[in-house]
Formats: C-alpha cells, structure tokens, sequence
C-alpha cells in the first residue's frame, strides 16, 4: 500500500460532537491535556503537543500497572507512565518547528468525540520567515485495545520537514528499570514498575515525504521482553493504518449507538454530556478485569490512578445500563478483590468483606494517613477507617447490575458473592443497643465534614438494604444455579442460623426516619447541630471549612455533599412516599457541594421532585467540574466519577429511570429548555430506546419487555415503538405505533 | 532599567537602599510628595511602578523577603516577574500568599484555590498546579506557597509582619473609582514595609525599556 495515497483521518462536522480550543494557553496547557486524552481502558495517553513544551506533562498510562515509587509522600502505589509514544521534533532544514519561537497563525485541538480521535491543526511562521503547516491525528484503538496510532503530517514554503523519531523512555520513579531496543525497525521499550509489574511498548515510524505514521501496542503483564507488543504491533501494521483506524471508529459508532444521550435545545448540556460519556467510554475495558477504572481514569495522574467508591457508585450505573460487558469486569475485579477485602474487615474484628475506601488494583488499603491542608497543617484522614459505606455501595452496583441484566453468571460467579460477604460484614458490623435495635457506630457517611458518627442514615440504609439483597440471594440463586450456591455456601460456610442472623439486623437497624415530619436524620444527633444554611453562607459550591473554620462545621448541620440525598437517588424503593421531597428540601439548602460528587446527584434527586430550575443548575455546576475546572485540579486528570453522575442526571434524573421489579419504569422529567431528550439502553437483553419530548414519550425496544410510564402499572411491550402522550395528570398509557 | 516612583516624597531617602539592593532607580520626574496612596494609585495608572512607603515603617537597607499576594490569576504574572528578578538579584527568598474567595478572578486561565475539595489530594494537586502555572522562578530563588483563609486584608497584613516581609508587591487593576482599589487602598498604607504597586498590564519595573 502507498502511504502516500492514503487519506489522512477526517474531522468530524457537527459541532456538538466537538470539543475544540483554539491558540496556545500556557496556564491552561495541562488542563487541555487532561481533556484531549485519548484512552481505550487499557492505556491513556493525555492530549500533549507532539512536540512537547515547557507546559506539557505529556504522560501515557497503562491500566492495572502500578509502581511504588521510593520515598513517595504518601507511601504507596501509584500508575507508571509509559513512553511518551505521541513524542515528535518537528523541523524545516535545521530550525526546529515549536509553538516557543516565531509567530503562531493557526492552532487549534479538537477533540473529535464521535470518532474519539484527537486532531491538531497548526499553522506557524517560523524566526526564519518560513510558514510551516502541521496536522495530526491519533487515537487509542477501542476495537484493537492494545494498539495506539499516530498520523501527522507537515509542510513548507522552505525547506523540506522532518518530523522526527525518537520515543523518550519512561520517567523512572515507580519504574524501577527499562530495556529498550530495536527489533526490524521497530522500538521496543519494556519496564518493570518498582513492586514488579510489567509492561512493553512496541513502536514502529514510519516517515515519508513531511507524512509520519506511527503505531504503538502495549502489553503488560510477564512477558519481559516485549513479545506480545510486538506481536501486536506487526498484525497491526499488516492491517495499516486506515483499517486500524476504520475499525476503532466503527468500534466507537456501536459504543455511541448504545450510549449517546442526545439534548435539544440545550448544546451546551449536549457537548458536556458527550465529553462525559467519551471519556467514560475511553476508560472502561470489558474485555480484561486486571483493572477497575481509578478516580481520575487514564487522564492524569491525580489520586495516583486509586479507585474508590466512585466507579461503583458513579460509573458503573452508566456502564451497566449501556454497555454491561464493561459493568461486568469493573464488578469483576472488585471480585477480585475480596481476599483484601476480607483481610481488611478481619483487621477490624468483623466478619465478610470490607472493601478498601481507597486502593490500587490490588485492593488493599491505600489511603494516606493525614492530608496537608490548605494552610499547610496535616490534618488526619479517617474516610478508609470510617467510611464503611463503600461495601454496601459495591453490593449496590453488584446487585444493580444483576437486576438490570439479569446476568445468571455474573450473579454466580461475582455478584452473589460479593452481596452475601460484604452482608456478612454489616451483621457483624451492627451492635445491638439497649433499646434492643440495631446500631453503627463510628462511621462517616459521604458527608466527611462529619466524621465518627453514630448511626449515618446513608449507612445504616445501605446496609440493611445489603443484608435484605444478601436474602434475596439466598432465595434466588438456589434456583437459578443450585450448583454455584452450593459452592458458595461450602466456601463460605454460611450456615442458615447466619441468614436468620441477617434477617434479624436488617429488622433491628435504625434509619433515622421520623414519619411525622418524613425526614431522616443524617446521623443521632444532627438535628441537634447548629442550624447553619450553607446556601446562606455565599455562592455554592464551596469549601465550607475554608469558610466556616473545621471547628464549628463539625459542629454545624452544614453537609459537604449528597449524604440523605444519596439514600433517595440509589435506593428511592426504602423512601416513603413523600419523604424525598421533604428530604430534599430540608438537606439541599444545607449542603455546600465541596465535593464533585454531590451537584449530579442533586440534579438527579431535585429532576425527581420537581425542582427543574435546581435541577438545571446542579446539571451546569456537575457539568463545569472539569469543563470549568471549579475543581483547581482538572490538570491532574477529568473527575470519573463526576462525568458518570452526569450521565445518572440526565437518564436517571431528568428521564427518570428505574428498575421496578422486572419492569423499567421511565418517568421523564427534563428541563424545560431541552426540547428533546433521548437514549438508550440495555435491560435484561433488550435494546430500549427512549425519546421524550414536550408532551410525548416513546419507547422502542427489541425483544417485549415490560416497561411503565410515570405513575403508570407497568405494561409488557411488543417489539417495535411505543408511544404515550401527556394527560391532564401524569401519562397516558404506552400505545403501539403502527408503521403507516 | 525603567524607573520607579516613590511615594511620599520624604521616602526618596530612605528606600535607597532597598531601590538600590533590587537594582531599580529612581524615576526622579516621578517622586511624589506627600504619604497619598490615590496619587500612588493616579502615578501607577499612568503605567510607572510606584514604590509605596508608608510612615513610620521598617525601611531594610535590603530585601531578604518579599510578599506577593496573589489572586490566582494571570494578571499577577508581572508582579511575580518582579519578585523573581529582585530575588535572583539579591538572594531574597519570595512569599506567595494566596487568601482564599468565594469568587473568582474573572481572567481565563485563573486558579483560584478550588471550590470543591474530594479528598486531601485536592489541595496537594492544586498546589502544584498553581506554582507550576503562576510561580516559576529562576533558579535558585527560594518560593513559598502560603494560603490563607479569612479576610484579605488582614491575611496579607498578618503575613507581612509576621514573616517579616521586607516588600510587598501588589498588582492592581488599575480600577479606582468607587468601591474599586479598596484592598490596595488599606493594604498599602497599613503596610509594615514598602509596598511595589503595579497595574495589571503596564510593563513592569526591571523590564527593558
């Protein structure tokens, strides 16, 4: 094949499928990177200048490869960058083409989200005189997941370009060695994290006439001499380029088939929930559970690549929803997980799994021991000693997973387990009181303004709500794989008296709920706080100890984020009727949002109760987290979990979905500015596609289903659309639409 | 080397030494008379820096410490240009003190210190961040990040003695009409040492001219 002859990748048109910075911001330089990654959820490469400057931290990340860098502050693993493979020195005859000398005329980045391909495009006077173009494109393959690929091209009025080769190794650190060599013209580049993991870069250039070419392929695990890249690297060079490519767009047309949330009305939620899902998207792997998908991704190396219970809480409802391969291997290697888990609930005198609050991919405890504050004083962390919560949140996403699926095998080989050991945990976690119910004491809910608490509403819901899915398992699997839950049940030596053990807790525990006023308390004795309203106290989001002094915002009912409210988004079912609304009011104006994880679920929550203008506004704030960079950090890679709850606002709030029973129960609630709101989704092995406009829903789905619309009983849907209209109160009934 | 102004004019005297130690002269055309921070103000409009000597405060014969209080936004990078050249000339070590807000600097490519925190990280990250966009130095010159939490004023006050600051440089918009300028209009006169105002945008002393 003449390279020559070959067409360069082409942009996509359509704006709302574009995320596009035009120029060169120094200041904002890393923030752009972290934006323009370009992941497959085996590697990141974050979207720096082929050339690279002073601004860059230019990084490519390899899933599951963790190292353990010396006299790392804090201790711990954290992800290895590979070799800086999109690296190039660009020249016309002898004088280097960079954006730091000579005037710029043109430089745009685009970050071609339909296609998830990133593009530069760049025009350049150079000291000399001579005006230099440049163009590039690059991707991480989603269909051939270990390959990478970088096209560029460059011309001049001057002398001829070269664009260079020349791959700089991997920043030692938590890379404790690096082999690289040559191999028939190929670099091939293999290195051992500190702590014995491994990972090798096959890379080939070719250069031609101002027209590179470039294709890496990555493989980790015990091969040490790069054998499998390289073995990846010559099949896709037999393919070339162009079907390389062909192949990773088609790929991400069936992703966004199956994903793509569409907005009318509102191109600015339209862009954000599209970087949302791209990048939720680019880091999610179905087909290896070696890695789970950390707080920041593959975009950066913020929190130093951990996972905590953002992916299962945040990320996983998307996945499981959209793309349930994917949902299965992040369940899946927190499968793996539970000997850690089980170790670190031992390490606390109870029984079962509890899950790490924050950790590598081995998933033991990685949370440092103090923080530095703001004003340089180390204040203790206690999230992994009392945020006990990320084991029901887990059991949560597992047991989710299952009823949206249906998946009899992953409910056998994963989700069975991990519900019934980490109920095991919270039976022996509860202590009975005096007053002859059950209580958890000293925990922190998901509000970490307060901390070592007794009672934590969130918690002590999510737990029972564990412990009653961990019956529901004892009921259901037996049926369904007698053979599994015997085996289950050998490995686990659950005997029956433990499932009465179980059913008892769950009866006992306190939840804080008042019916005379319908709220719950967040914890014993808030109500008891002094009364502060946050929204009182200056524009929201805020960092409340900034503002009110750590004293008395423990002190005050002052909440960080979604603390109740994440009890009425994840387990609305246990809510009484009336009760989300009144929670809602009460908790939202005392909550400061100074965590990226509340303005979403707030939007979602606010979606349900009718409050469309708050709801709007929650959307905006969740999503300007990286977008508007409200976090001061997005340089060190996009909030995950913020870009997942994005999705949960705009599907589970404002289109109102929801499992109810074997029934998806869809009660659309979008703002009134959004003329149009449609997506998919997977439930129980049906395609479902839901539009809803001004004063009609349809519904089509592939196989029948049951579905219900509004407060409507749920109706068993035929193959094909399906439409109700507006009634005076609620929705009509869904109607078949007849093709005329 | 472009020159400075001085206020007040009685100062001219007393500051030599620390005009001399940053490597600054005198704008002799622009020596101001009398302790009158709106002419400072009305002189730096004009696009002079003006060395700002409040009465009865510690003159150094030289600089070993200097205060820029920062906002976390570009329009800082002149003052901060300032300090690095006045502290790789004399071996003064810099201060950067960022008080917190509940609102942020307008200008694109500002860092304020985050509005929402998920964990300690946050603040480690943010840090880093902001040195790496605002703060970078010549080499060997010694930087450190203060934040600090309250009332600017009083943060920038309390800074200053306490470290002790030996100057302050303060970059200002260049707005003074009502309700505007009024942190540099308390800040300067209160000030334990003198105080470098430059307006955001006007070439900044030490430049080439």
């Amino acid at each position: 094949m003449d390279e020559r002859q070959e067409a360069f990748a082409a942009l996509v048109d359509d704006p709302l499928w574009r995320i596009e910075i035009e120029g060169f911001d120094p200041l904002r330089e890393r923030e752009m990177e972290s934006w323009f990654t370009v992941a497959n959820g085996r590697s990141g490469t974050r979207g720096s200048l082929e050339e690279e400057s002073e601004e860059s931290s230019a990084a490519t990340y390899v899933a599951a490869l963790y190292g353990w860098p010396d006299g790392g502050d804090p201790p711990g693993p954290e992800l290895v960058t590979g070799p800086r493979w999109t690296r190039l020195a660009p020249r016309a005859g002898a004088e280097a083409i960079d954006l730091d000398r000579g005037e710029l005329l043109e430089h745009r980045r685009i970050l071609d989200l339909q296609q998830a391909i990133l593009f530069r495009i760049w025009r350049h006077r150079l000291p000399s005189g001579v005006e230099v173009g440049f163009r590039s494109a690059r991707f991480a393959s989603m269909a051939d997941r270990e390959v990478l690929a970088l096209e560029a091209e460059a011309r001049s009025a001057g002398p001829a370009v070269r664009l260079g080769d020349g791959v700089p190794p991997p920043d030692l650190g938590p890379v404790e060695s690096v082999k690289a060599g040559r191999e028939g013209g190929r670099l091939v580049m293999s290195f051992q994290a500190r702590g014995g993991r491994r990972a090798s870069f096959a890379i080939s250039t070719l250069e031609r006439d101002g027209r590179l070419r470039r294709i890496a392929a990555v493989s980790r695990g015990g091969d040490p001499v790069g054998r499998d890249a390289v073995d990846a690297l010559e099949w896709a060079e037999r393919d070339g380029l162009p079907r390389v490519r062909a192949r990773h767009t088609a790929a991400w047309r069936e992703r966004w088939r199956d994903s793509d949330v569409v907005v009318d009305g509102d191109p600015e939620a339209q862009r954000a929930l599209r970087f949302a899902l791209y990048h939720l998207m680019s880091a999610g792997d179905p087909e290896s559970d070696l890695a789970s998908i950390g707080a920041r991704g593959l975009t950066g190396d913020g929190y130093r690549g951990h996972l905590f219970w953002d992916t299962e809480v945040f990320m996983v409802p998307f996945f499981t929803y959209t793309h349930p391969e994917t949902a299965r291997t992040l369940l899946a290697h927190r499968h793996r997980t539970l000997p850690a888990a089980r170790a670190r609930a031992a390490a606390f005198g109870y029984r079962g799994a509890l899950f790490a609050w924050e950790c590598a991919d081995t998933g033991e405890e990685t949370t440092p021991g103090h923080e530095v504050g703001p004003d340089g004083t180390r204040i203790p962390i206690l999230t992994s000693q009392q945020e006990h919560h990320i084991s029901a949140d887990v059991a949560w996403a597992s047991w989710r997973h299952w009823e949206a699926t249906g998946d009899e095998a992953f409910l056998a080989d994963i989700g069975a387990e991990i519900v019934l050991e980490t109920a095991r945990f919270w039976a022996s976690r509860a202590r009975r009181g005096r007053d002859g119910r059950h209580h958890i004491a000293r925990v922190m809910g998901p509000d970490e303004y307060h901390q070592g608490v007794r009672d934590n509403a969130f918690t002590n819901i999510m737990a029972r709500w564990n412990l009653e899915r961990a019956l529901e398992v004892a009921e259901v699997l037996p049926v369904l794989d007698r053979r599994s839950w015997r085996a289950l049940r050998r490995r686990m030596a659950l005997e029956d008296s433990e499932l009465r053990r179980w059913r008892t807790v769950a009866g006992g525990l306190v939840d804080g709920f008042d019916p005379g006023t319908g709220l719950y308390e967040q914890f014993a004795g808030f109500f008891d706080l002094e009364d502060v309203r946050a929204a009182d106290l200056g524009p929201r989001p805020f960092v409340a100890e900034l503002v009110m002094g750590r004293d008395r915002l423990g002190r005050s009912q002052v909440v960080k984020q979604a603390d109740v409210a994440m009890v009425l988004h994840m387990v609305p079912e246990v809510v009484p009727a009336g009760a989300v609304r009144a929670n809602y009011r009460y908790y939202e104006p005392r909550t400061s949002h100074g965590s990226s994880l509340s303005p979403a679920i707030h939007a979602a929550v606010a979606a349900r109760v009718g409050r469309p203008a708050d709801a709007l506004r929650y959307f905006e704030m969740a999503a300007a987290i990286d977008l508007g960079n409200r976090m001061g950090n997005a340089a060190h890679g996009i909030h995950m979990a913020a870009m997942g709850g994005l999705w949960q606002a705009a599907v589970l709030g404002f289109g109102g979905l929801r499992a109810d029973g074997d029934a998806l129960r869809i009660d659309p609630r979008p703002p009134r500015t959004w003329t149009r709101l449609a997506f998919p989704l997977r439930w129980r092995g049906s395609r479902v596609r839901v539009d809803v406009e001004a004063r009609t829903v349809t519904v089509t789905v592939d196989r029948p289903t049951p579905v219900a619309i509004g407060a409507n009983a749920p109706r068993r849907l035929n193959i094909g659309r399906h439409l109700a209209r507006k009634a005076r109160r609620g929705w009509s009934s869904l109607e078949e639409v007849r093709p005329s | 080397m472009r020159p400075i102004a001085v206020v007040p004019g009685t100062a001219a005297k007393r500051v030599r030494g620390v005009v001399a130690s940053a490597g600054w002269e005198i704008d002799r055309e622009a020596l101001l008379e009398g302790e009158d921070i709106d002419a400072a103000l009305g002189t730096a409009k004009k696009g002079r820096s003006v060395l700002f000597v409040p009465a009865r405060v510690r003159v150094p014969g030289v600089i070993r410490r200097i205060l820029v209080p920062h906002e976390g936004s570009p329009r800082v990078a002149g003052g901060m240009r300032v300090a690095d050249g006045v502290a790789a000339a004399t071996g003064a070590a810099i201060t950067v003190l960022h008080v917190t807000a509940l609102y942020a600097p307008p200008e694109k490519g500002s860092l304020p210190a985050p509005r929402i925190v998920d964990h300690g990280y946050d603040w480690a990250e943010w840090r880093a961040e902001f040195l790496r966009r605002f703060c970078r130095c010549s080499e060997g010159v010694d930087l450190d990040l203060e934040v600090a939490t309250g009332a600017p004023l009083e943060s920038i006050l309390e800074a200053a003695r306490r470290l002790p600051a030996d100057l302050i440089i303060m970059t200002w918009r260049g707005e003074a009409g009502p309700g505007r300028a009024a942190l540099i209009r308390s800040a300067a006169p209160g000030a334990p040492c003198p105080v470098l105002i430059l307006v955001d945008g006007a070439p900044a002393a030490g430049e080439g001219t």
